[in-house]
């Protein structure tokens, strides 16, 4: 009898450890790095200037992702961590490219607006240097036409 | 019916394949090793020159690190370590010089915006008043 119950227990454990192998294989091992990874890539995402600026970038990021994910499923943790690293400084790269690209395009379309003040600031210039100089050329004519009466009152005695 | 000396030959031919294959595939190896560490050297030097040292220095650091430690692992013939460090190097290398020229661009804009309210502020100043 004691065999029999022995025996039982035997296969009682073996069929535990069997259903906890097979649990263990279909839940992939927490990975900090890929967490991290996917936080990374979500905002980065989210970033419009990205998507404009930086798309080629985000696709590189999305890709080693998804390598990583795959080593995940594997359980191939050295690659989970290197892919995961490697997708969340692509992520980054994609946000300061993008970043650089808005500042640059802010000022160049800003550009168009300077000058426009610079030529409107020039034209003004002009007009006043040829108002002073008009009223200069009245001014020296009307003391001309003084000048030539006074000749005429002189001339007269 | 096959003489010893005949399977001896099999085994033998069997066994100078696999190795064969097997240095060609670590001379493969060390090639992606070398061709990973010359890739990140060059990153590297593009981020010294973009003005990384001073704006992005623990990215720069980061990566010069990890590039030393890919030539360590090279020359210990640790191949695996040598590639992904190398990887690891070349990206925080690109990222420290996207990093540096992303404050560049920033101080540019900055400054530009400035001229720009100090223009206006000229403008409306010195424009003719509406009649």
């Amino acid at each position: 009898m004691r065999t029999g119950m022995n025996t039982n227990i035997k296969l009682l454990a073996a069929a535990g450890v069997a259903l906890a192998m097979i649990g263990c294989a279909s839940t992939p091992v927490l990975n900090p790095q890929l967490e991290s990874a996917r936080a990374m890539l979500r905002t980065t995402e989210a970033d419009p200037n990205v998507a404009k600026y930086a798309a080629l970038d985000m696709e590189s990021a999305r890709k080693e992702l998804a390598i990583a994910e795959a080593a995940s499923l594997r359980n191939d943790q050295p690659t989970v961590t290197q892919e995961a690293y490697l997708a969340s400084q692509t992520a980054r790269l994609a946000q300061y490219r993008a970043s650089a690209k808005a500042d640059d395009a802010r000022v160049a379309a800003g550009q168009s607006e300077r000058e426009q003040i610079e030529l409107a600031a020039t034209n003004r210039q002009i007009q006043k240097a040829n108002s002073e100089a008009d009223q200069a050329a009245a001014k020296s004519a009307a003391l001309k036409a003084e000048l030539e009466a006074l000749k005429a009152q002189r001339a007269q005695q | 019916m096959q003489t010893p000396g005949q399977n001896l030959c099999r085994h033998t031919v069997a066994v100078a394949a696999l190795l064969i294959c097997w240095t060609a595939h670590a001379d493969d190896r060390t090639a992606t090793a070398d061709a990973k560490i010359a890739v990140a050297q060059a990153s590297l030097q593009r981020a010294e020159q973009s003005g990384a040292p001073l704006l992005a220095p623990v990215d720069l650091a980061t990566a010069r690190d990890k590039l030393a430690r890919a030539q360590k692992a090279k020359s210990n013939d640790d191949l695996r370590s040598a590639t992904s460090l190398a990887e690891q190097a070349d990206i925080d290398a690109q990222v420290a010089e996207a990093n540096a020229q992303s404050q560049h661009a920033h101080t540019a804009a900055a400054e530009f915006d400035a001229s720009m309210q100090a223009l206006r502020a000229e403008a409306m100043r010195t424009a003719p008043s509406t009649p």
